[in-house]
């Protein structure tokens, strides 16, 4: 209770450097947080995205043969014999990892250009899509290769201009396809699940570039409790089991620790090459350090200024029997509520700014595969938002607190308590 | 109740040594109401720091109430202040930031065993017994200098300690307000039986106390 009055003591008495250091944490927190937050939205659990942390993936494969080298999509037949029947896998999706732009009709009318996914049927129980209408497509269907199409709410409505056309066919690439489903559309910076259409689809022949490039991408799912990398350690076996079967030919897949998480994806610049996981982490850590450790000097001096005009109160807490350790733990208390209020300044002006602003500095998503609609998008509140935000802003408020109290409180519960009364100290 | 033996201090610098107390023997009864006077900078408020446990002495040995506490530790120091010794101030020193209440309460508040309850209770009682019961939410800038070396007294009364030591007390009041709250001292050691060592360079003042104790360049003269 008394921190506070304390701080509107402060803001009263000295309201200039109370309001700077307020305005620094607020400004030094909303540097970390855009950071953060930023970073956070490529691997935040969100529908139809919700299980992000239970998803492993993998898009590539690289291979190396007397020709020279090869890294791109694998083919379906390498996929299966790389990624089926692992342990603690508890869903396997065999997709194109590419999405392609098609002509979509009604009726030989009203032609639209829709992005198109094609998946299978395990797809649908990985992703948490909302189901407007209809139902995703079954496997035996995928197998029979029907041909079957379920359309994101924005483009049934594109195309059918207000009618359901559940049930209906369309022409997709003048093929007809019934529309089995309608879902919500995703949010455009899902770029695994977003979509206009999703059609299903088994790799064929003509899709199969070498025994082992193809169109194939690998979606696993984890069961609950298996751990990753126990799954990448049945894979990489799989390589060497690959490579020494086909050491005749001459023949090597290079692995570079897939399947990756979320957050190795949006690590990954290429098919041959290895998301650095560890080195992004220095780099990000270091980032942190410096976005706190600097206004945290600055932060200090002015802790330090607050403090000397306050140290013959120190010296009579200290008369009437303070410890140090209590006179520190007070001073550390009265400065995180200062942090906390800034904090919360800095972390509200963060989600404002990235809600609003973000798209003029950052790209959520490939610019260079992304369609206008992607590139245009922003997060929403719930991606930018959540608990764990709110605690890890927390946190660096008390770590930007304990640097730049910690030394300043210190020094003032050392001083003299005779000498900090008659202020001679200051 | 306070011996002191062959207490010394210096302060040192890089450049100088300055002598603020050389070989200082001092005994002070339980109940005796002592004053110390000197010139200016002949050491009466170093000795008053050093009884009270505020500045530790550079040699030379102190007992309070039978204890010997130049060689306890900071904590234990904080603690036996806490529970034996109090302080009145001539610049009071009350924290502009908390009320009277609460500037009363501060010695309890570092005092462990003592529920939030029992500790408005006394510091209403203290209050009460220095006639601010009206004043208990005012904050001390709303507070005339009598009024706030009251207050001051009373924190110095709250944890009901056996030593009260005052430093010049009544230096920021006018004769008025300075005779009352000499009065309030007088009341202390008499009716509570308080012992009490206040520094002044009044010399009326230091008459009506039991024992003047004189200072010199850092040495009692009589």
């Amino acid at each position: 209770m008394n921190y506070f009055k304390q701080i509107l003591f402060e803001l009263r008495e000295r309201p200039l450097i109370t309001w700077i250091t307020i305005a620094g944490t607020a400004l030094s927190l909303f540097l970390l947080m855009a950071v953060y937050m930023n970073d956070n939205v490529n691997t935040v659990s969100t529908p139809p995205e919700s299980r992000r942390a239970d998803i492993m993936l993998a898009p590539f494969v690289h291979v190396k043969n007397d020709h020279g080298e090869s890294s791109g999509s694998m083919n379906r037949n390498l996929a299966e014999k790389l990624y089926t029947g692992i342990d603690g896998v508890s869903s396997i999706s065999y997709i194109a990892p590419w999405s392609e732009s098609k002509i979509v009709s009604l009726d030989g009318k009203n032609f639209q250009t829709l992005k198109e996914k094609k998946v299978d049927a395990a797809f649908w129980q990985i992703y948490d899509y909302d189901f407007v209408s209809g139902s995703p497509f079954s496997q035996s269907e995928v197998d029979a290769r029907v041909n079957e199409v379920i359309l994101s709410e924005s483009s049934a409505r594109l195309l059918g201009k207000g009618e359901d056309l559940t049930g209906r066919d369309i022409l997709v690439d003048n093929v007809p396809h019934k529309v089995k489903g309608i879902v919500r559309d995703p949010h455009p910076l899902l770029s695994n699940t977003w979509s206009e259409m999703w059609t299903a689809w088994t790799e064929d022949e003509s899709s199969q570039w070498s025994d082992e490039n193809g169109s194939t991408g690998v979606i696993i799912l984890l069961s609950p409790d298996a751990d990753p990398n126990s799954i990448k350690k049945e894979v990489e076996r799989r390589y060497e089991v690959f490579n020494a079967q086909s050491a005749a030919e001459n023949k090597k897949l290079i692995y570079h620790g897939s399947p990756f998480t979320y957050r190795e994806q949006t690590l990954s610049f290429g098919s041959n090459t290895a998301p650095d996981s560890k080195s992004a982490n220095i780099r990000k850590y270091l980032f942190y350090a410096v976005l706190l450790i600097l206004p945290a000097i600055n932060l200090s001096g002015m802790t330090r200024s607050r403090l000397r005009r306050r140290i013959s109160e120190i010296g009579v807490r200290r008369a009437y029997g303070a410890t140090r350790s209590r006179i520190i733990s007070q001073l550390i208390g009265e400065n995180f509520l200062l942090t906390l209020i800034g904090g919360i300044l800095g972390l509200i002006a963060c989600v404002i700014f990235t809600l609003f602003f973000s798209n003029l500095f950052i790209n959520y998503v490939d610019v260079w595969n992304a369609t206008a609609l992607q590139a245009a998008a922003r997060p929403t509140f719930e991606m930018l938002f959540s608990w764990k935000i709110f605690f890890v802003a927390l946190f660096f408020c008390f770590i930007l607190n304990i640097i730049s109290t910690g030394i300043p409180a210190w020094k003032a519960s050392r001083v003299n308590p005779a000498e900090a009364i008659s202020g001679k100290n200051s | 109740m306070i011996k002191l033996e062959g207490v010394e201090k210096i302060y040192r610098t890089k450049e100088i040594e300055t002598l603020a107390l050389s070989n200082v023997n001092l005994h002070i009864d339980k109940g005796e109401f002592v004053s110390i006077m000197g010139p200016s900078g002949c050491g009466k408020s170093t000795l008053l720091n050093i009884i009270g446990l505020l500045d530790n002495p550079s040699a030379g040995k102190i007992e309070i109430m039978g204890q010997e506490v130049e060689n306890l530790s900071d904590a234990a120091q904080a603690d036996f202040r806490n529970h034996n010794i109090s302080f009145v101030f001539q610049s009071f020193h009350l924290i502009p930031s908390l009320n009277v209440a609460e500037n009363v309460a501060l010695p309890l508040i570092y005092r462990k065993g003592i529920s939030a309850s029992d500790r408005k209770k006394r510091v209403e009682e203290v209050l009460e017994r220095l006639g601010l019961s009206h004043r208990l939410r005012h904050l001390p800038a709303q507070l005339s200098g009598g009024q706030c070396q009251r207050v001051a007294i009373a924190r110095a009364l709250v944890g009901d300690p056996k030593i009260i030591l005052a430093d010049e007390p009544t230096g920021n009041l006018d004769s008025k307000m300075g005779t009352e709250v000499m009065h309030l001292l007088h009341e202390l050691n008499r009716h509570d039986g308080r012992t009490i060592v206040m520094v002044t360079h009044n010399e009326e003042q230091a008459r009506s106390t039991d024992r003047i104790i004189r200072f010199f360049d850092g040495r009692i003269v009589s």
